[in-house]
């Protein structure tokens, strides 16, 4: 079953269309990645998928129209919209109350389990506690709801590294399961590759890239070559190029690997770069 | 396959049923805890300036025995009305703050991310609201009032044990329980009759981006001073007038002993004797049948409608 799915979504804010015609579809038990620039419409389609803003075009979240049914699908969707929006006044063991008291399946000794790895105190005040541990907090509430689809909204930002790793290190390890579906924004790409079942690419509102992990690694090459052999790789019809230290970068898709492991080493590209390949493509045949 | 699903749910379910409402109230709680002391101040100074000029009990309960028992009564209830009138317009004026903060904070401070990312509608949410405007802070505000009328009650009481005076003006209290039955009466009443105040400042909370305090006073003003300026009528004036103060002629039949205190003023120290049984004044049938009353509640009904409508369909922030 499509947890998600979207065809032809659109949405206008006056000139400016931060969703032009988005199609997709989201399997159960996957974790997708929704990467795109700054504006490119991932936190308007989030928004369209949460039921919070109103949209053209047709979108169902676990069968049903999240606009419209919002209270029947928030039964089973969760998110953390953002770092630092619990309230500063709300207490932590106030906060675990209110969430066991509302949500049927939110698992308070999980959440507590989950808390007392941090050295969060549960008679703090959310004002009182530091960015890395809000969010901390946050994931631990939210990681002990028992939700069919986890949509995180850039989860880390203004976290340092550290928190960043434990952050998805504890999503992968002690949340996920094949019954779940978490869906991810954020600009620490590379912090996420390795997380990944699905990736998608938005840019000026349209879905760019829709693939699985697994094709992304069979689909795409990097290739690094010495100056001598640039040329030659260059008649591969590469999509993109970048220099490296004085070695040629070349992105191809759906190469003849034989032909490449001759020009010099060859590897999986990180998404990141993938990325730039193709937005950057983008711009350039748009000016 | 959904069959399977629903047998795995409950088990891993905690036991006991979402009460979304309920918490949702003491969420309000927590937040807003100066519903419970901004009364509680008020009537514990109430009791301290009391118990300050304590000394001066026994001087005036020798002044009060020479009244008529008639006057005497009134006199302590005038004491007791006056502790309800100082908690109940603290009570009264936090609460309208409260509806103005009630649906902009959580705007302000992005917290209704959160509060949406869990399964409570807005229906829920914002009816949690009203019910604190017009259910738990007049409840709040009665029972502090109760308290500390009773408290005012007992130091008299020590005070005049201790002195050696009679405490057989304190026999004119005996009216009290009935004088609790009208306050109960007069709590709910000013409550359904300021409804459409609540309702107005939980909309104007959901509606304005910033600044509620500011829209909340200049709106009514504006349309007022506009009214005056191009019909040169004061219609509004009036009616918003009437909504904050008028439910005590409302509820309460009044006239009557209003007219008798023009009469026989002269002389009185105080120009309104309040009846030996307080709750004859009281006049539920009168009151229920206004149609002030319903065009209000309406009205409140209205408001509210808007705000759960503003917080459902209006982008979080």
């Amino acid at each position: 079953m499509a947890v998600i799915e979207a065809r032809g979504l659109r949405k206008v804010f006056g000139a400016t269309r931060a969703l032009d015609g988005v199609d997709l579809r989201i399997e159960e038990g996957r974790i997708v990645g929704l990467i795109g620039p700054n504006g490119a419409g991932k936190t308007t389609a989030l928004k369209a998928i949460l039921g919070l803003t109103p949209y053209e075009g047709e979108l169902t979240v676990l069968g049903r129209n999240p606009y419209r049914e919002r209270n029947q699908v928030m039964q089973d969707v969760c998110f953390i919209a953002d770092v630092a929006v619990l309230p500063p006044w709300l207490k932590v063991a106030h906060a675990l109350d209110y969430v066991a008291g509302v949500h049927p399946r939110f698992d308070r000794a999980r959440a507590e389990s989950f808390l007392s790895r941090t050295s969060i105190q549960l008679s703090s005040r959310v004002g009182k506690l530091s960015k890395g541990m809000i969010t901390q907090l946050h994931l631990a509430l939210v990681m002990a709801i028992d939700a069919k689809l986890l949509v995180l909204d850039e989860p880390t930002l203004g976290l340092d590294i550290l928190f960043r790793k434990q952050f998805y290190d504890t999503l992968l390890n002690d949340y996920f399961d094949h019954n779940r579906t978490i869906l991810i924004t954020t600009h620490q790409v590379e912090e996420i590759q390795h997380v990944l079942t699905d990736l998608l690419f938005i840019n000026k509102g349209r879905i760019v890239l829709e693939s699985s992990m697994e094709d992304f690694e069979q689909r795409y090459v990097e290739l690094m070559v010495n100056p001598d052999k640039a040329a030659a790789a260059r008649a591969l019809n590469p999509m993109h190029e970048r220099q490296v230290l004085g070695r040629s970068v070349f992105l191809f898709d759906r190469p003849d690997r034989d032909k490449l492991k001759s020009l010099g080493e060859a590897r999986t590209p990180s998404i990141a770069d993938l990325f730039v390949a193709m937005i950057a493509g983008q711009e350039g045949a748009a000016a | 396959m959904s069959a399977a699903a629903e047998t795995v749910i409950p088990a891993a379910a905690p036991a006991t049923a979402p009460r979304p409402f309920l918490w949702s109230l003491r969420r309000e709680i927590w937040e807003h805890r100066a519903l419970f002391w901004a009364p509680l101040i008020a009537g514990a100074l109430v009791l301290v300036s009391f118990v300050l000029n304590a000394a001066n009990l026994p001087d005036g309960i020798r002044a009060l025995s020479t009244l008529a028992p008639d006057d005497q009564r009134t006199v302590v209830m005038w004491i007791f009305l006056v502790t309800a009138m100082v908690v109940v317009s603290v009570a009264a004026i936090t609460n309208a703050f409260y509806c103005l903060d009630a649906l902009h904070s959580e705007r302000r401070d992005r917290s209704i991310l959160f509060w949406k990312s869990l399964p409570v509608s807005d229906l829920t949410t914002v009816l949690s609201k009203l019910c604190v405007a017009a259910l738990v802070v007049p409840a709040i505000a009665l029972a502090v009032t109760l308290v500390t009328q009773l408290l005012l009650l007992l130091v008299s009481a020590v005070v005049l044990l201790v002195s050696g005076e009679s405490v057989s003006v304190l026999l004119s209290l005996l009216g009290y329980p009935e004088f609790v039955v009208v306050m109960l009466y007069a709590t709910i009443a000013a409550t359904l009759w300021s409804a459409p105040i609540y309702g107005y400042l939980l909309l104007v909370s959901a509606w304005a981006n910033r600044a509620p305090f500011l829209w909340a006073v200049l709106v009514p003003l504006g349309a007022a001073f506009a009214e005056r300026l191009i019909f040169g009528s004061t219609y509004l004036f009036d009616t918003v007038r009437r909504r904050a103060i008028d439910w005590v002629p409302a509820a309460f039949d009044i006239d009557p002993h209003i007219r008798e205190m023009a009469a026989s003023s002269e002389g009185m120290h105080f120009n309104f004797t309040l009846p030996e049984h307080p709750l004859q004044l009281a006049a539920p049938l009168q009151f229920l049948s206004s149609p002030s009353l319903w065009i209000g509640l309406a009205l409140c009904a209205l408001f509210i409608a808007a705000a759960i409508w503003l917080r459902r369909y209006r982008e979080p922030i």
